[in-house]
Parts: structure tokens; C-alpha cells; sequence
């Protein structure tokens, strides 16, 4: 993404407001994640208050990331774990590298992690002559069709079963249908065969708690268990402000992570790694990975808060950004709210000229519904405002100098009713063509407003002068 | 109660009808209202371009305008959403956040002046026809507003209303409406979807800045298209003719 983030993202907005089926998948998956939202929440008379609890959690997750970390660490590794730090994406693409050169790896399979996403871990393996094959269906279809994914929980969001069932047609060789049961399957006969295979299995790690040096994953299709488990080598990736303090934090984050993310009551399958598997039982080793990548950069900026997310999706579903335009707009693999908080600091590297100066944060009118409905009660509102603040710090002197203006403008009553005179005279008096020409950007989709004979004070003094003052 | 009308900018320079329509609703009550001189914009555009700092001037003037007030009273959620942030502004004295905290508490939107502030929920109205009636975002999430303006719409005698919550954002957003035009027009015109399944053309609100957003998008689609201020259907212009639901012109621009 050389060069205007925002010129780049309506760019591809506007390619995305044109394709009827696209919106059409986005408006469907959405509202349903909403609704089914809705419906668990329901279930959870005192949701408030768990809510404040996740949000301490995930407070005290980034603000004491480096004790928590240590903590994790000396467990895992106290337990035979083989523990790593990685300061930013170069240094965690090394890593698992080598782990797998060492292993004499072929052939890897990867649970959905995010961290792999952002850091670009399969390019570099692939480049390095490995076959990296996705095992959660949403990333195996994204990876299928060579695209990121469009959605941070569900991958292939901007599809609908009728083009997975062709994708599946012609890159499997599977019978079309448009069955979800027999799609699955179809994934499923692919896939089997690559887990008994592979020498390696990656995953993330949804949470790590620090009181117990625990790896927790979170999955609903298995596809995690089979990848961690069945292959020599089990490598898990995770940020560093991932780490919960204690074990029984998992209950208030389990409770609203699943309702938020999926509109479950529960995820199906949630494994607490304690170590690696005891010898003949399942991999020879297990690596913990914990990745910086920007976090720090993060944690000492305005928009720190943001380090409390758990990646759960909420706020993408219900921006109504995000429900028109979709995920590849951005052009990040963390879209939406987060994504515009996350992607300056974290995928600065994978998004060359990403940065806290050249950012997203425009792409947000401002509705504020994203702060309604995250778990952690991260002031996303206030923090896309703080990062359009950032941004213009660093905004052509032009730009700021116009503001400035503004704010005189705003606060002078003379030159206030002289902007005002001339806009309405301007609305009455230049031809249409004119006016359109001056005003593009709302001109292009929209007419300009009539303009009134008269401004409200004027009337006002018309018809009761008494009440001015 | 010393009341004072803080009149948004847009409403000033482009709908002043809103604005009458509030003063109405003020006189209608009986209240001793004035509307002082000197107003400009309340900074809002600078705050939420990423300029806080742009909106301080406009701060210290709406003291300075507002401060001798016992209540302000404006027809704008959104205005009155910023002036109760401007004690969180950057480079005030601890002085003027003080003021400043307290002035927003004593500034309030219209609907929830009349309910909130007055318990009064029926101001004797009298509106036939059918409306639509959408929440604007900062009314919902900034105000907490979403009883006041149903109550009092709900006791218009003749109304009609078609309460359409759970809507997504229309788009507007202040500068985002101009630098995300595109995104922006597809947000209006899912509103506007809306709208014409409620068997409607006219949409009432209690911001006309998204009105206008909605309105100049329905002009150029050529859909019949009449936002209301909340004001204008509490206290409707005895001297106008009012137009028959529906009736509505629906210029194409050119």
C-alpha cells in the first residue's frame, strides 16, 4: 500500500460498492452475526458485569505484558517447552523457520492464527520450498483462491457457498453443492490426508496464562487439535499482550468471547496446553513463539487501549463500513475498527507506508456502534478520533494551517455570518454546474442543499426580535 | 429558568425552519427564552477531522455566550454531544474545564430538554400523517437519546409514526461525508431503502445535518425525499401550507 492509505482504500471501496454479490455475502453474514449476537446476549442477564471483568483482564494483559510474559515463559519452559521472544515480524519468520529446517520439514499444516497473517509467516515458508497448507475451512478457502482473508474470526466472509462450491470444483475436483455439510467434507477428504502428513503444525494462541504457563486455543472444526497434535513439531505464535494473569481469567473471557465472535454460546473445542505432550503421545516438541512485532510501539502510544482486543469480530460486523465495503477495502488482514488501530503499528512492514501518519483512521463516520458492542470495552470511538488526531500531526502544513482557519471562523461571529452570507448566495445565485465543479466530494452522489431566503437569525428578527440577545 | 437557543451552524445557514420550529416549541411551553447574539459553529468539524485543538476558540466563545444561562437549549444532538466533550479539550486552564463541565451539563438536546429536564411529554400537537422516524448516531450513542423523542412524537395527535431503530449509520459523519463519498452515498441510501419501506417519504430526526446528507442524496436519485426536524412536527409552522404526505417535489439535479 505505497503511497495515500485513504486514496488506496476508496480505490478498492469503490471496486467492492460495485460488486452486488459481494455486498449482498457481507450484508447476509453480518446481520447474522449480529442477530445470533444479540440472541447470546440475551442469554447473559449480567453481561455488564462481566464485561468490566474482561476489560480489567485485558488491561492488566498489556499494561503488565513484560512480568506476564516472564511468567508464561519460565512455565512453559520450566515444563519442556522450547520458548522464544521475537522483537518484530523478520525475527518470528526466522524462527519458525529454522525450527522447521530443523525438523527436516516438507510439509506444514496451520491452524487460523491472525499473528501468522500479520507477520506474513506462509510466503516466507513457501519461499523457502515448504508446501504450508490452512486447515480451518474459512483460511483454506482464502488460501485456495490466493487472497487474505476479509474477516479476522470469519476468513472467507466475502463469499457465499455457491462460489465456494465452484472454487472446490475446480481446485479439488468435488461434485458442486451447495450443501454446507458436503462443502465440508469435500475440505475435509483434502485435508486428512495432509495432517497424518505433515512435519510441522502451526498455531497461534488465543491466550496464554501467565499463572500457569498455559497455551490456550479456541476453535470450533478440530482442525487445530488435528494440526498440533498429529505432526512431529508443534509451533505456537502468540502476541505479547495476550497473556491473561491467571487461569481463572478463561471464565469471564470465555463467556463473552464465543457470544461476540461467532454468536456461540461456547466454541467447541478449547485446549489449555500446560507443556509439551508426554513422550510417544503426541509431538517430540512443542514452541511457544511470543512476538512483539509493534505491540510496545503500541502500548506507548494514544492508542494503547486497543492492546486489550481479543479478536473477536464484533465491532467489524457491526460497522456499517464494514458491512458495505468489506474487508479487502482496507487492504489489511486486521480491517474495521481494530484493524484501523492495530494496522499502523503492526503491519507497517507488511504494508509498506502503513504508519501511525499514514493510516485509515478516516475510514470511520464516526456512528460510534463499534464501541457499543466490544467485550472489552475498548473506547474504540475515542481511539479512532485519537489516531485522526495522530495522523494530522503530521498532515501537510496546508492542511493544518486550513483548520486553523476554521477554528477562527468558527468562533468569529462576523466572519461566521459572512461565510454563512456567502455560502447561501453562492447556493442561489452560480449555475449548478458551478457548484458541482466547487464541490466534488459531495456533488458527485448527493444535490447540494437549498438555500434558505434568509438565515435563522434574520428570521428571527423578523418575527420575535424580543428574543435575541 | 434563564433558557438560552444555541442554534447549530447548518440549522443558521441552511435550515432555519429547525430552528424556528424550536423556538416555537420553547414559546410553547412558556419559557423565557432568548437566543443571544454573536453564535458561530461549535467546533465540531475541527474535533472530528483530527483537529481538537482548532475547537478550543469556539469552546471559550460558547462560555462566554452561554455561561449566565440556567439551561441551553439546542435542535442538534450532535452539537450538543461536542459542547459536552469541550472540558476535555487540550490546553484549557483548570478554571475553564470546570465551567466548561458544568455548561455541558446545563446544555441539552431538545427532546431530552422537554422530557429529561421538564417531564413534560405532550405538547399538545397536532400532526396527520405518516412519518418515519430514524435515530442519529451521536443522539443514540453520545446522548442516550431514544425515549425522549418517541414520547413526544408518540403523543402528536393524528401521527403516524413508523419507528425504524437498529438502523446503521446514514452515512453523513460530518468530513467523512466528503472524504469517503462513496461509502457514504451507500450508507444513505440503505436510510433511504428504509424510508420507502416504511410507506413514507417524510423522515424525521433530530439532526438536520444527516437530514440534509439524506435529503441531497434522495434529490439525486430522484426519490420523493422530506426530512423533518423533530421541532417541526412538535410545533409545525401555523403559517405555512403544509404539503400533502407525499406530495414532495423530487427534483433530479442535473
Amino acid at each position: 500500500m505505497r503511497g495515500n492509505a485513504l486514496a488506496a482504500y476508496r480505490r478498492r471501496a469503490a471496486r467492492a460498492l460495485a460488486d452486488a454479490t459481494l455486498r449482498g455475502n457481507l450484508r447476509r453474514a453480518t446481520d447474522t452475526a449480529l442477530a445470533k449476537r444479540a440472541a447470546r446476549l440475551a442469554e447473559i442477564p449480567d453481561y455488564d458485569d462481566w464485561r468490566e471483568k474482561v476489560a480489567a483482564i485485558r488491561r492488566a494483559g498489556w499494561e503488565d505484558r513484560a512480568a506476564l510474559v516472564a511468567r508464561a515463559s519460565a512455565h512453559l519452559a520450566a515444563a519442556g517447552a522450547r520458548v522464544h521472544h521475537a522483537a518484530d515480524a523478520a525475527a518470528a519468520r526466522r524462527i519458525v523457520a529454522e525450527i522447521a529446517a530443523d525438523a527436516g520439514a516438507r510439509l506444514v499444516v496451520k491452524g487460523k492464527s491472525m499473528l501468522t497473517e500479520e507477520i506474513e509467516l506462509t510466503p516466507h515458508l513457501e519461499a523457502l520450498g515448504l508446501e504450508v497448507l490452512e486447515t480451518d475451512l474459512g483460511e483454506f478457502i482464502v488460501q485456495l483462491r490466493g487472497e487474505m482473508p476479509s474477516h479476522i474470526t470469519a476468513p472467507a466472509l466475502h463469499l457465499n457457498r455457491r462460489q465456494v462450491s465452484r472454487l472446490f470444483a475446480d481446485r479439488l475436483g468435488a461434485a458442486e453443492t451447495e450443501d454446507p455439510e458436503e462443502l465440508t467434507l469435500a475440505a475435509r477428504r483434502h485435508l486428512r490426508d495432509k495432517f497424518l502428513a505433515a512435519d510441522v503444525g502451526i498455531s497461534g494462541g488465543n491466550f496464554v496464562v501467565a499463572e500457569t504457563g498455559t497455551l490456550v486455543t479456541l476453535e470450533n472444526e478440530g482442525n487445530i487439535g488435528l494440526s498440533t497434535t498429529l505432526p512431529r513439531v508443534h509451533v505456537a505464535l502468540t502476541g505479547i499482550e495476550k497473556c491473561l494473569p491467571r487461569l481463572a481469567d478463561l471464565d469471564p473471557v470465555l463467556r463473552l468471547l464465543p457470544p461476540n465472535g461467532t454468536g456461540q454460546q461456547a466454541v467447541s473445542y478449547v485446549s489449555l496446553l500446560n507443556g509439551p505432550a508426554p513422550p510417544g503421545c503426541g509431538p517430540e516438541a512443542l514452541h511457544v513463539v511470543f512476538v512483539d512485532n509493534g505491540r510496545s510501539a503500541l502500548a506507548a502510544s494514544g492508542q494503547r487501549e486497543i492492546l486489550a482486543c481479543l479478536r473477536c469480530g464484533a465491532c467489524l460486523n457491526v460497522c456499517p463500513v464494514f458491512r458495505n465495503a468489506g474487508g479487502h477495502s482496507y487492504g489489511a488482514v486486521y480491517p474495521g475498527p481494530m484493524g484501523i488501530l492495530l494496522a499502523p503499528y503492526l503491519l507497517g512492514d507488511a504494508t509498506a507506508g502503513l504508519n501511525p501518519g499514514n493510516s485509515l483512521a478516516d475510514v470511520c463516520s464516526l456512528c460510534e456502534a463499534c464501541g457499543e458492542v466490544c467485550p472489552a470495552a475498548i473506547p474504540l470511538p475515542d481511539l479512532i478520533l485519537g489516531a485522526r488526531a495522530e495522523k494530522e500531526r503530521r498532515a501537510p502544513a496546508s492542511r493544518r494551517l486550513a483548520w486553523r482557519l476554521f477554528g477562527r471562523l468558527a468562533a468569529s461571529p462576523r466572519l461566521f455570518r459572512a461565510a454563512g452570507a456567502m455560502m447561501r448566495m453562492s447556493l442561489r445565485v452560480l449555475p449548478a454546474f458551478l457548484l458541482a465543479r466547487l464541490t466534488p466530494s459531495w456533488s458527485r452522489a448527493r444535490a447540494l442543499p437549498a438555500p434558505p431566503p434568509r438565515s435563522f437569525r434574520a428570521e428571527l428578527r423578523r418575527r420575535h426580535p424580543g428574543r435575541l440577545s | 429558568m434563564r433558557v438560552r437557543l444555541f442554534v447549530p451552524c447548518y440549522v443558521e445557514h441552511l435550515k432555519p425552519a429547525a430552528g424556528l420550529a424550536a423556538a416555537r416549541v420553547l414559546d410553547s411551553l412558556g419559557l423565557d427564552w432568548t437566543c443571544p447574539d454573536g453564535q458561530g459553529c461549535c467546533g465540531q468539524p475541527a474535533f472530528n477531522a483530527g483537529h481538537p485543538d482548532e475547537a478550543l476558540p469556539a469552546a471559550r466563545r460558547f462560555r462566554r455566550l452561554f455561561d449566565a444561562a440556567e439551561a441551553v437549549v439546542a435542535p442538534s444532538a450532535s452539537c450538543v454531544a461536542m459542547v459536552r466533550r469541550y472540558h476535555h479539550l487540550g490546553g484549557l486552564a483548570a478554571s475553564e474545564r470546570e465551567a466548561l463541565a458544568d455548561l455541558g451539563a446545563r446544555t441539552f438536546e431538545l427532546c431530552e430538554f422537554v422530557v429529561d429536564r421538564l417531564g413534560v411529554t405532550d405538547l399538545g400537537a397536532r400532526w396527520p400523517g405518516r412519518v418515519a422516524f430514524q435515530d442519529c448516531c451521536h443522539a443514540l450513542r453520545e446522548l442516550g437519546l431514544f425515549d425522549a423523542p418517541r414520547r413526544l412524537l408518540a403523543a402528536v395527535d393524528g401521527l403516524e409514526v413508523v419507528d425504524q431503530p437498529d438502523l446503521d449509520c446514514c452515512g453523513f459523519g460530518g468530513v467523512y461525508a466528503v472524504k469517503l463519498p462513496e461509502v457514504s452515498a451507500a450508507q444513505a441510501d440503505l436510510r433511504l431503502d428504509a424510508l420507502a419501506a416504511a410507506g413514507t417519504d417524510t423522515l424525521v430526526a433530530t439532526d438536520v445535518s444527516c437530514l440534509l446528507h439524506l435529503e441531497g442524496r434522495a434529490r439525486r436519485r430522484g426519490l420523493p425525499f422530506r426530512g423533518l426536524h423533530v421541532a417541526e412536527i412538535l410545533a409545525p409552522d401555523p403559517a405555512a401550507a403544509r404539503p400533502a404526505p407525499g406530495a414532495q417535489t423530487s427534483e433530479a439535479t442535473p
